[in-house]
């Protein structure tokens, strides 16, 4: 055994077991709320990060029962404001008003989420080709432009494709989300 | 008028909105509600796209758009990929499911080969695991963080102005961080390191081809060979020094890349030129005009000044408190009562220099009024403490000789005063500066008051000046005469 890892008790187990069960289950919601507050996903990833880990620190204070997705999101927009301080000078970083605004609407109840499942089903009605342009442009560490520049066309029209790709799946998550509702 | 608004959420989301969109979208955002649903909407497409092409396609440690890394590395699922963001200290406790799944990832990776201070690493399994020195509460979960313990990759955190911590990986590189520092580190068949904020030093030995050591901060990606640099990271800019080799490093913003070689600094911000600067070499006392090494040792030949970690671009002087390095110097000034001396100066700590210690000047005059003399110290002007986070802070103060030190040859020794610590801190100081304003005692006649007789008296005597014995170019105040 080494000299810094230690026997947890059995308490110590199930409580890992329960924050991790919470966090894997919320964490996409929470993402998906610092996505439209934060301009890039080092952003995003900075924040949760840190959100993730005060929660750890402070799961003591968590009240079982209650809403843990709630509590976690409370957590993450705190620490969104926070980072907002750092990078408030970047063109890209909401005025406070609209930061506000954005905040309030996406962590309502009432707001619709866009969840995973509902996206794969739209995917898979795309063409194999468009399907993985889009998912390569999405993954992590790949710069757009990069792919703009390597696609053969000009920057605009290659932004004007993955645009147009955007809005085919949202009508089609959007659709799906309705129809499940009703 | 849709069409246009999508287009602006899209430029914000792809980062590469200009400010003119940028402020009509936000006009937008603010008076209707629809655009706000509809933004809202093409956010959480976006976060979800992500994490979906996340799992298909992902590399060892995510990295936001804009990185470096442009070649993703074959599928994992999500779950693996949270186990590897928690070792970024992303979700501490999805590690502990993952644990079992994913065992091979937790072999250990580096081995501690020193510590001090607060440090609190977190790594897989989501240990929570403190250092000797910390002064946070233990948790029911915690232990503590030894030399010779051996790490499976992970993050640590120094939590206090004395924290440091060294690391030496299985092939012999090694890495320190210093102070507020914050590192995330793992190595699955190649080294990445993330440095989110803090000062980190490293001395890697050749990479195997193709699979250079890879070090992230918030605004730059570094691609490492084999070589000796020291990076300062903040949330806006990043230092590379480079001492040995050659490091790559690019912006993350723009992409634009610059190499940087040995001997040479570059200063990484949103808008910096990303321009070189060569670092001269390291001097040493016999090297420096009128300061000397007046420690015990007496060695002349150890290092006095170094232009890294500059506060103007130029040399400073390195500061130590090991016993070894007293920079002093033999000021020429005859000291009269009533002089009334004045230091200033800029430092910023460095190294293993502790949340107490400071920087102590002393004025002292010598039985023999020559430097190889017994001293005797008439006065110590202490720093205050450090503020820690690795800018220059000013260092001033003032005190009036009396009839004890008159008639006797001033003397100024830079000095150290130990708060704390294990180990002698390094700080540095720049543009030092030591003036004299001449204000004599009443009743105590000096030659020049004297009247020759019959002489009409003049004017009365102008009000005293300060005169700089020690400042700029003067008796190398700034350190940079050769």
């Amino acid at each position: 055994m080494k000299q810094f890892s230690k026997k947890k008790t059995l308490n110590d187990d199930e409580r890992y077991e329960v924050f991790v069960r919470l966090l894997v289950e919320h964490e996409p919601r929470v993402r998906s709320f610092l996505r439209g507050l934060l301009p890039t996903w080092y952003d995003v990833e900075e924040v949760a990060q840190e959100a993730s880990l005060i929660a750890w620190r402070k799961f003591d204070d968590f009240e079982q029962g209650t809403s843990f997705g709630g509590w976690l999101l409370t957590i993450a927009r705190f620490e969104a404001l926070k980072y907002r301080r750092r990078v408030a000078r970047s063109p890209l970083v909401f005025a406070a008003d609209v930061w506000d605004l954005l905040a309030d609407e996406a962590a309502g109840e009432e707001n619709l989420q866009i969840r995973r499942q509902h996206l794969e089903v739209c995917l898979e009605k795309l063409e194999r080709t468009k399907r993985n342009l889009l998912l390569k442009v999405h993954t992590p560490g790949v710069v757009i432009r990069e792919v703009a520049q390597q696609s053969g066309k000009s920057e605009e029209a290659f932004y004007k494709v993955i645009q147009r790709l955007r809005v085919i799946l949202r009508d089609c998550v959007l659709t799906s989300i309705a129809v499940e509702n009703s | 008028m849709m069409a246009d608004l999508e287009k602006r959420i899209a430029a914000w989301l792809d980062g590469r909105i200009s400010e003119a969109e940028s402020e009509t979208l936000q006009q937008e955002l603010r008076d209707s509600a629809e655009a706000r649903a509809m933004f809202n909407s093409f956010a959480q497409l976006d976060a979800v796209l992500h994490e979906v092409a996340d799992t298909e396609q992902v590399g060892a440690i995510s990295k936001a758009g804009g990185s470096s890394i442009s070649t993703p590395k074959p599928a994992m699922t999500r779950l693996a990929k949270a186990a590897l963001a928690l070792a970024a200290g992303i979700a501490i406790a999805v590690a502990a499911i993952l644990y079992v799944q994913y065992g091979s990832a937790n072999r250990d990776i580096a081995r501690i080969t020193g510590l001090n201070g607060g440090l609190i690493w977190i790594g897989n399994g989501g240990q929570i695991v403190q250092g000797p020195g910390s002064r946070q509460q233990p948790t029911r979960w915690s232990n503590v963080l030894n030399e010779d313990a051996e790490l499976p990759g992970g993050t640590i955190e120094g939590t206090a102005l004395d924290s440091w911590f060294e690391l030496e990986f299985l092939d012999g590189s090694t890495a320190m961080i210093f102070g507020d520092s914050m590192l995330t580190f793992s190595d699955q068949g190649q080294k990445e390191v993330r440095l989110k904020q803090g000062r980190f030093s490293a001395d890697v030995v050749p990479q195997p081809s193709g699979e250079p050591m890879l070090v992230h901060t918030p605004v730059a990606d570094l691609t490492v060979v084999g070589t000796q640099f020291d990076v300062e990271a903040g949330p806006e800019s990043t230092m590379l020094f480079v001492r040995e080799g050659k490091v790559q490093i690019r912006r993350v913003s723009d992409g634009k890349t610059v190499d940087v070689t040995a001997d040479h600094r570059v200063v990484v911000t949103a808008d910096s030129d990303m321009l070189l600067w060569l670092v001269g070499p390291d001097r040493a006392w016999v090297q420096t005009p009128f300061w000397e090494n007046r420690s015990t040792s007496g060695n002349q030949d150890s290092t006095a000044t170094q232009e890294t970690r500059d506060s103007d671009g130029t040399r400073n002087l390195l500061l130590s408190e090991e016993p070894t390095t007293l920079p002093a110097q033999d000021t020429g000034h005859i000291i009269r009562s009533g002089d009334v001396f004045d230091v200033g100066y800029v430092w910023r700590s460095d190294k293993w220099w502790a949340a107490q210690d400071q920087v102590a000047i002393k004025l002292f005059t010598t039985d023999n009024d020559l430097m190889s003399g017994t001293p005797t110290d008439f006065a110590t002007l202490l720093s205050g403490t450090p503020t820690g986070d690795g800018a220059y802070q000013a260092g001033s103060g003032r005190t009036t000789a009396t009839e004890t030190e008159a008639g006797k040859k001033l003397f100024v020794a830079i000095d150290t005063q130990d708060g704390g610590g294990d180990l002698h801190g390094v700080a540095r100081i720049d543009n030092f500066q030591l003036q004299v304003t001449p204000i004599h005692k009443s009743g105590l006649r000096r030659l020049d008051d004297f009247q020759l007789e019959g002489t009409p008296f003049s004017a009365p005597p102008p009000a005293p000046t300060a005169v700089i014995i020690i400042g700029g170019d003067v008796r190398n105040g700034n350190f940079n005469r050769l």
